[in-house]
């Protein structure tokens, strides 16, 4: 269960002419440099890889040998003797370097400077906003990328590259990424238990330097001799296109490079599960609204209109959202929902969506929940979310709940919706542990509220 | 009142504890407020009389 990340030298990998006509059986089409005034350089000039953004598109899996051959390297587990004093690979103070992942198979994933301050950034910066990176999986990153951890990818080891230079490209990548070069400057490496400290990073590496190769921290990948590049070879290795893989379903849902953004929907019952979406959850009131809290109900709603953006007006790509669900019993008028499903709210559309709330689909969406070893007690409503979206009605599912029994106010709805939306748009390892200083706050509030009442109210105020 | 006197301490720590809370908190209602603050102090005496108890049996020994 080998997983390293390896480094092709400035963003060039040299190799042997021999190398090259090697890989004219497999899918690598190598591209040789033949001018012998920058193969005499000692600098390494050629941009050869394809251009960040495309390369990883232009990657297909290979066998471990292709690899060897395509670097013109062969990793003999690590050989530091041969590696000799250039094996820290200082990529920063040269040219970018391309980061390789490489899975089991010996799948070759290029990374991107961006992706890789996703992986290892410590903060995200994301529409100005700067929050803690919580990122697990590669493909966290990229749906495109093994779903492997980034810590497997990570080792200790005293030949590691540089600190420095890793960080170095993580904030190259922050600023590809579009943030301000001050806030990029802000960013460090993670330290959290995802990702060992910076001190301990290795990142597996190959570099040449003056033309001798050198490779570092490889190790597991192949017990083959080592064998140097000839002296000044230069290479491009062009990748051929990989066929598209279609992403599962239920690996996509919320495990996905971007986070998903919150987003509300008025649903028919007969458009579930709403496929379309990344995953979703559901309001799930347990009774249908008496005259005496229909008050409640649409309080409720108007904070469901307010505190969530609709799925429309969210300039978002729908498998990018996780929609909240108000279900509808639109069985009689299938036009219910396009009446409701607007920005916000008018006059009569609350009345409209209570009176037609369809508690068929709130109830199973309760005992799903339960049976998923969730506690829902009280009168509800709750809101509930599971990851992924089709394991709904599965025991053992991360689900997410949040009660809204001693809500009675808009006020009151508005904020937990608005802890739900934050809730929803963490990575979905962190449903479980679900406590929050604001969500302390909240409850104490709602305590507060109930009981504070009644009390002034025992007292005569 | 001579045992009300000896509440005075916990009971000042436990109603500024209460309106801290308060502050943080942000209830809705003053009864919400009025019950923060009491709960707080009540809790405060509680743990008072419980450190003053363990200290007084320390001395004992």
């Amino acid at each position: 269960m080998r997983f390293v990340i390896l480094t092709i030298a400035m963003a060039s990998t040299a190799m042997s002419q021999v190398g090259a006509q090697s890989l004219g059986d497999t899918a690598i089409d190598p591209i040789i440099s033949s001018d012998s005034e920058r193969m005499r350089s000692s600098r390494i000039e050629t941009q050869i890889l394809p251009p960040i953004g495309e390369s990883r598109d232009l990657l297909q899996p290979l066998a471990q040998s292709e690899i060897i051959n395509t670097a013109g390297f062969a990793f003999n587990g690590f050989n530091s003797a041969e590696a000799g004093a250039g094996a820290e690979a200082d990529i920063g103070t040269q040219s970018p370097a391309d980061f390789v992942l490489i899975d089991d198979s010996g799948s070759p994933f290029s990374l991107r400077p961006a992706d890789l301050y996703r992986a290892l950034g410590d903060r995200v910066i994301r529409k100005g906003q700067v929050i803690g990176n919580n990122t697990l999986y590669w493909n966290q990153i990229d749906p495109n990328l093994p779903k492997r951890r980034i810590s497997e990818s990570i080792e200790t080891s005293d030949r590691a590259v540089s600190p420095d230079a890793l960080l170095a490209m993580v904030r190259e990548g922050c600023l590809d990424s579009g943030a301000s070069q001050s806030q990029c400057r802000k960013v460090n490496l993670r330290k959290d238990s995802g990702v060992p400290g910076s001190g301990d990073l290795r990142i597996a590496a190959i570099t040449t330097h003056g033309g001798a190769a050198y490779s570092s921290a490889l190790t597991g990948i192949d017990t083959r001799p080592y064998r140097s590049a000839p002296q000044n070879a230069m290479i491009a290795a062009y990748i051929a296109p990989a066929p598209a893989q279609p992403a599962p379903v239920a690996a996509m849902v919320m495990e996905r490079a971007r986070p998903l953004s919150a987003s509300r929907i008025f649903l028919g019952r007969s458009s579930y599960p709403p496929a379309e979406f990344a995953a979703y959850g559901i309001l799930a009131f347990t009774t249908l609204p008496a005259p005496e809290d229909r008050e409640r109900y649409i309080e409720i709603c108007d904070a469901f209109f307010a505190a969530i953006i609709s799925s429309s007006e969210l300039e978002v790509p729908l498998n990018e959202q996780m929609v909240t669900v108000w279900p509808v019993d639109d069985r009689t008028d299938p036009g219910l929902t396009g009446v409701l499903n607007i920005a916000r709210a008018e006059t009569d559309s609350c009345s409209i969506a209570v009176d037609n709330y369809d508690i068929f689909v709130a109830d199973q969406a309760i005992r799903d929940a339960r049976f998923a070893g969730k506690s829902l007690n009280g009168r509800g409503p709750f809101l509930i979310a599971w990851s992924p979206g089709d394991k709904k009605g599965f025991g053992q599912v991360p689900v997410l709940t949040a009660d809204l029994t001693d809500v009675n106010s808009t006020a009151d709805a508005k904020a937990v919706f608005r802890v739900w939306t934050d809730d929803i748009e963490k990575d979905t390892e962190l449903w479980a542990t679900g406590f929050s200083l604001e969500k302390l706050r909240l409850k104490l509030r709602q305590i507060a509220n109930r009981y504070g009442e009644g009390m002034s109210k025992y007292f005569g105020g | 009142m001579g045992n009300l006197a000896k509440l005075t301490l916990p009971a000042a720590i436990g109603i500024i504890l209460g309106i801290a809370a308060t502050v943080w908190i942000k209830p809705d209602n003053t009864g919400g407020m009025a019950l923060i603050i009491a709960v707080t102090t009540a809790f405060s005496i509680i743990v008072g009389a419980v450190i003053k108890l363990i200290r007084g049996k320390a001395e004992t020994e």
